[in-house]
Parts: structure tokens; sequence; C-alpha cells
């Protein structure tokens, strides 16, 4: 039975894991990967972890077909393809000097080399007086990297905020600083010693980017049913796209970008499941003109049972055209801030070995299927999928090994450039 | 209000207030067209939308009263309007097909051409090109650096309809020459007289006919101006488009809004410069406006339907020739009337506005560079 499960798992279907209760769990579905205050007994604390990848791309580490002459570049494919670590870092983006406009990731320079990678070296720290609701975190991470370009090494304050917890009788939270977004489901996954596998999905870039905002979050339990309802609000500068796409800094049109999303959860003895939807409004935070506005709306499931689990989520996402010159992201800037629209979304199936010692304390093996369909004005769509097949080995509890390949597809009949840049990529993630 | 209270609120959080950037504005041939929604106000100050492209029972400025021709354009098509200029001391056409304002260059596309060969010199084939983008895309523009590949085929409905097609193919690429070719919606044409030529509106000078061919972009039919004046129309640095001056006369640059209704100067061999930057002139004091003498009464008194009166209270002046001898000169501006008299040697002694070299030795205080850009065709002449 274990057996058909974990074929079923591996090959069968399009898949994904989440976490499993016997892996790192994800401490509050609203907070993303910000510390439960409630577990911790210190005033202040200090923790954190270690990412040391190893990766090998084919192609040459891009998603640029060598013979694409087209204007932007990448507007024609997707240059986010090609990830290797747990930030959504690719291989290389380097065009061969053909015009980009903005829609990048960050590179880890590699090409198509294999190479060891120092993914991230994070580090938290947390103060919670005990007298007072009030909680402070604070995450820095270290991010060694050379590319073409000569030393790009970053040091990057991802998180930092405070808490306010004015109830002690309801649950409910309200955030000012950076932290991480309120959009679906991604965000939980977004260090690498919480996700499962090693890299995001396809559409991660839209929903996983920290804020710099205000935020809001409230649950109400229902205990009768064994369900929980659950609201999750924000307004920040930029939305919830990742910071290579979209500046977290400033504001550059002077108005918020609201986002939310509201969560049910059903928690039964062997079995859980959690539905979201979720929505996001404002102007482009990549562009002055505040009438171009970004819209999106998305819905996520999961299901844990039995060691398995399934998880998934699908987002629609438009961007107006931008009436100004000019086009600012966190990596670059740009020409011109173009309209775009994206249907994407992924499903993901892992299955946990229930084998447990003191040294091995899990064993988990999905996969992930991930589908995107997106356009910018006036140019083709791009619809491309990924297969991601994984497996992971947690040692001591603090101690992830992990290995994934990444098959990207280009589908056929829908006039998408074909590429060659599948990549193997192998982490080693400690946590303390 | 609560806008405002929600950018106070909001600025406690941070931000910073936005940036007073240039706003782009960009016109192709399919958003000349006056709707309800783009009302038939002046494109950027300079054409009066309805002038660029005439809708059917529409009248053409300078052709038509109170100049020569039937300014009438019949047929159930759109047209866009041929307008007079002069150029190197010559009368030329053109026709205007983009506009940008604060675009920082126009881009250049790559566009896919069979050819039979391109080892010597390319012959295209009858298959359709392909283009990568649609008009509306936000780097659109009407210049493109031809990619070649070798067709295998001379069906026109054998060949690729989408840039993915050609790069997921067999073929090895060439890049060519840069091209000028603006896509069009398929039913607009160019003016054409009654008797299916395409001339100069005071001339009659006859052109080469401007072909509405068919290609392709992202599998959809688009339609595209090939003016058949052969290719490399606009000076580039690899693929960045350099532009020439069109020189628009105005009555005073402390008020560009309405330039006036001459001709304007474009930069010599006018074909070979099909991206111009707009420079506005203020008309000298001393300069005149030529007109032939059996069309003076008719142009200084003519009034458009709209009740305005393009020509009154300018400097207009005439000379007793023969209408034929002086058609080219007609609305050319010159600056020494003295050349007008009996023995004055018209026209070869009067100082003639009518080319570059001769504006550019203008006060620059004359002269205003505006962020006003332009694609333009100029008709060849017909052989």
């Amino acid at each position: 039975m274990r057996s058909t499960i974990f074929l079923v798992a591996l090959f069968a279907m399009p898949a994904f894991a989440q976490v499993d209760a016997g892996l790192v769990e994800t401490a509050d579905p609203g907070d993303g990967y910000t510390p439960d205050e409630s577990n911790s007994s210190e005033v202040l604390r200090f923790t954190g972890y270690l990412d040391v990848g190893f990766a090998k791309a084919t192609g040459d580490g891009t998603s640029f077909a060598p013979n694409d002459t087209r204007v932007p570049l990448d507007y024609g494919t997707d240059p986010f393809a090609t990830m290797v670590n747990s930030r959504g870092e690719v291989a290389s983006t380097d065009s061969g000097g053909r015009f980009t406009n903005g829609f990048l990731p960050r590179s880890v320079g590699i090409g198509n080399r294999p190479s060891l990678l120092l993914n991230t070296l994070s580090a938290d720290v947390r103060f919670q007086p005990r007298s007072v609701p009030l909680f402070v975190f604070a995450r820095v991470q270290f991010l060694p990297r050379l590319t073409g370009s000569g030393d790009t090494t970053r040091v990057d304050l991802q998180q930092a905020f405070a808490r306010l917890t004015p109830f002690s009788s309801q649950e409910f939270a309200v955030s000012l600083g950076r932290f991480d977004s309120v959009f679906g489901i991604e965000y939980n996954e977004n260090e690498a010693n919480l996700r499962v596998n090693i890299t995001p999905s396809l559409i991660a870039r839209y929903t996983t980017g920290q804020g710099l905002g205000l935020k809001a979050f409230f649950r109400r339990q229902l205990p009768g049913i064994w369900s929980a309802l659950s609201l999750n609000v924000a307004g920040t500068l930029n939305g919830t796209r990742i910071e290579a796409l979209v500046p977290i800094d400033v504001s550059l049109v002077g108005l918020p970008v609201g986002s939310g999303r509201v969560g049910y959860e059903l928690n039964l003895t062997k079995v859980q499941v959690k539905l979201g939807a979720s929505g996001v409004y404002g102007p482009r935070n990549d562009q002055h003109d505040p009438g171009a506005t970004q819209a999106a709306w998305g819905v996520d499931a999961r299901l844990n049972f039995y060691g398995i689990a399934i998880a998934g989520e699908l987002i629609h996402l438009w961007d107006q055209p931008s009436r100004q010159e000019g086009k600012v992201t966190g990596l670059t800037t740009g020409e011109i801030a173009s309209g775009f629209e994206v249907l994407g979304g992924w499903v993901r199936l892992a299955y946990t070995f229930p084998w447990k010692t003191e040294v091995l304390t899990g064993v988990t093996l999905g996969a992930r299927f991930d589908r995107r369909k997106a356009q910018f004005e006036g140019y083709s769509w791009v619809n491309t999928d990924r297969l991601t097949v994984f497996g992971r080995i947690d040692l001591w509890d603090q101690l992830a090994l992990k290995a994934e390949w990444l098959v990207n597809g280009e589908l056929p009949q829908t006039n998408t450039v074909y590429v060659n840049n599948n990549v193997f990529t192998a982490s080693a993630v400690v946590t303390w | 209000m609560t806008r405002a209270l929600l950018v106070a609120s909001w600025c406690v959080v941070g931000c910073t207030v936005p940036d007073p950037a240039n706003p782009i504005d960009r016109w192709s041939v399919d958003g000349f067209q006056v709707t309800a929604d783009a009302p038939a106000d002046e494109v950027l100050g300079r054409w009066p939308r309805a002038d660029l492209r005439i809708e059917p029972d529409g009248g053409m400025p300078f052709w038509g009263p109170p100049f020569w021709g039937d300014g009438h354009v019949t047929g159930n098509s759109p047209v866009l309007t041929v307008w007079p200029a002069f150029a190197d001391q010559q009368a030329v056409a053109f026709v205007i097909t983009d506009i940008w304002a604060n675009q920082p260059r126009p881009w250049v596309q790559p566009v896919y051409m069979s050819v039979v060969d391109y080892a010597v010199r390319p012959v295209i084939t009858n298959a359709a090109s392909v283009f990568p983008i649609q008009p509306g895309a936000s780097f659109y523009s009407p210049y493109w650096r031809a990619q070649y590949y070798v067709g295998s085929s001379n069906d026109p409905d054998g060949g690729f309809r989408t840039a993915q097609q050609v790069l997921n193919g067999p073929h090895e690429l060439s890049a060519g020459p840069l091209i000028y070719c603006p896509l069009v919606p398929d039913d607009v044409r160019l003016h054409q007289p009654a008797n299916d030529e395409l001339a100069h509106p005071f001339t009659a000078q006859r052109y080469s006919r401007v072909e509405i061919k068919q290609g392709w972009a992202n599998a959809n039919a688009v339609a595209y101006l090939n003016f058949d004046t052969g290719f490399d129309l606009a000076p580039s640095t690899g693929d960045v488009v350099v532009d020439s001056s069109m020189y628009l006369f105005t009555r005073s640059l402390d008020e560009l809004e309405h330039p006036l209704a001459l001709p304007p100067v474009l930069a010599d061999d006018p074909v070979h410069h099909s991206l111009v930057r707009v420079v506005d002139v203020q008309l000298p004091t001393t300069a005149r406006i030529f007109v032939p003498s059996s069309k003076l009464d008719a142009v200084s008194t003519f009034t458009r339907p709209d009740g305005t009166q393009p020509w009154a209270g300018l400097p207009l002046r005439t000379i007793d020739l023969p209408e034929a001898a002086v058609r080219q000169y007609t609305l050319r501006v010159f600056m020494n009337e003295h050349c007008l008299e009996a023995d004055g040697g018209f026209p070869d002694t009067c100082d003639w506005l009518d080319h570059a070299s001769r504006l550019e030795q203008l006060s620059s205080s004359f002269r205003h560079t505006s962020e006003v850009t332009a694609a333009i065709g100029v008709l060849g002449v017909a052989p």
C-alpha cells in the first residue's frame, strides 16, 4: 500500500507536498514563516539556518533561445524557469547583450556549469517582552554571489516587523514593518528549511514577496465543527510580488496596495483540510502612474491525511500598462511598464514515510506540476509547464538533505519558443 | 477628499511624492481614428487627428479647394493623408504612420522574411513575413530588422505564422537591413486620386504605389504598408534608429499649439530618413509665403467646414507667371520678396526656406526641438 502511494506520488499525477507533522511545521497560516511567540520562553532569541546547494542546468542556464532577437527578450519566454534554490534564483539571466525590460529573477550566475552554492545564511532575532503583548522579529540574510557582473553579494533585511496582539482572548494581531505576503499559501515555504522541496513554483513570483506596510490577522475557532475561519489583510507599498519584480522599500505612486486572504480550515484527528481565497488590488509599484493598477485573485487548497499531503494553488493576475516612461524593479530599471496578464497554478503531492528514528526523522518523496500562461500586451502568450520531482531526508530534525529535478516544458501548439532549460538541484539545510 | 486622507494616512507608513515623469504618448495608424473615446483633437498640438486619417466622404487637407484636384475621399475605406512637404529644394509628399511624445527611442523588432537565398542579394519569396508583435504592444514601432531564412516554398500559405514557429524551426537566420514597415488596419488605404494613381497634391507628380501587404503576427493576419522604396529607410546605429529633423512653421514659439498650415521641410534624401523629430520654426517677420496668382484670393479667404481660415492673415505673395510653372512653389516660404519683382529673377534669386541646411542657418532662437517624433513614409517617384 505504501509503495503504491509512493508511486502515485512520484509518477501518477502532478504533485505537491505539504510539510508534514514529522517535518518542520509552518507556524501560522496567517503569518508565513514568522515565529510563534507563544513557544518562546526567552525574551530574546536567535535562530536561523544555513542553506548550501548544488545545481546544474541544461542549455546555457537561461530560458532564452540563442536565435531569439525579439524585443524585449524577457517578454517572449519565462526567465524564471531555471530556478536552483528556494529563493527562486535561476542559473543565469545572461541575455548575451539582448535587450530585456525588467522581467527577470535574480541569478546565481552559474550558467550551465555545475557548482556549489551558498544559497542563504539566514539569521533571525526575535524579542518578546513578557509583560507586553508585543513581538518584534527581524531576519537578515547573507547571500554570497558572483555573477557575470562581478561580486553581487548582498545582505538582505528580509523581514523586520513589530506585532501587537492586543486581546489575549482573541486570535487577533496587527503587524507593522516588512513581513511575508498574505496571498495564497506558498509564502509559508519561502525559507529553505520550511519548503519540503527546493524551488518555488512558476507562480511564486506573484504571491510570495515580502511587503512593507500594515497587516492584520484574525482567526475565529469553531470548536463545535472542528473548524476555524481566518482573515488576513495587508496594505503594503508593493503588493505581493517578489522584490526582483517590484521595489519593496519605497512607494513609487504614493498609494497602498491592498491584499488579503480568507481561509477555512478543518482540523480532524487524522485529516486536515485548508481552503482559501485571496485577492490583491492597487497601483503597480514598478512605475509612477497611479492609474496603472494591478489586480489578482487566487484560490488555494491543502489536504493532509496519513502522511499524504496534497496542495495546490491557482492565480489570475493582470496589470494595466503605465502611461509614463520608465519601469523600476528591485533589480534594475526598464523602459516601459507594459500591460500584462497571467493565469497559472500548481498542484503538489507528497508522501512522508512513517519511518522515524533518533537520527532519521523524516523521509519524503513527491512531485509538483506547474503550469503558467502569461502574455505581455501585444505579444504572444507564453505557455509553459514544469514537472518537479523531489526527495527529502531529515536528520535529527535539524539537517535536511533535498534533491530535485526540474523538467521545464513549452506546451506544444502554443507558439512558445522551445528552450533547453531543465535543472538538477540539491540542497543541505541546517537549522538552529 | 477620501483619497487625500488615504494618501495622507498612508504617508505615515512611508511614501514618496509621485515622480512627475513625462507621459509617453504613442499613436499608430489604428489610433488616428476619431471615435467617441478619441475626439478630433490635435495630436500633440501638431496634427488634427481628423486630418491624419480621413474617413469615407471626408475631405483631405491640401487637396481640393482652394487648391487642385478632388480632396473628396470616395469608397468605403479610410485613407491616410498624403501631406506635401519640401526637402532639398524639391516638393515631396509623405504619409504619417506613427507619432510619439517622450518616447526614449523607437524599438526595432525582428521581422522574419523568407528568401530564396541571402548570400548575395536577398530575393524575397511569396511567403508572408512574420512579425513578432501586434500593434498596440508597448514595444511596437514600424521599424524592423530583417531576419532572413531560406524558405522552402513560395506558397504564401505554406509559410510560418508566428515568430515562435520560425525560432523553433530548423532554419538558420541571417540579419538583414533595417526596414520601415508600419502595420495598419487592413481596411486602411493611401489616398488614391480618381485615376488611381498616387500623386502630389500640388504638383500632380506621380508616385510609385504603396502596397498593402499581408503578414502574420501571433498567428493573426496583419496588414502592413510596403513603400517599395528600398531598405534602410532610416539611418541607424545597430538597432538604434537615428532621427532627422522635420521643420514645422509656427507663428511664435510661445504658442506651439497650432503650427501653420504650411508644408514642413524634411531632411535631404527624405526617403531614407523616415524617423523625424519635430523642430518648430518661428516664421521670421520678413518671411513670405508663395501662392500661384490663380489661387491667391481663394487661399487667403478659404474657410474650412469647422469655420477656421488656415491661411488668413498670412503674408501670402504671388507672381504673375503661368500656373504650371509655379505650382511646385505653392505654400513655400521665402525671405526676400524682391525676387517676385518683374526682373527679380524668380525663382532662383529667392531665398527659399525649403531645405534643412537653410533652416539651420536661422538663429537658434527661431527653432525649438520638440519631444515629438514621427515615422513617415516618403513617397518615391514613380518610374
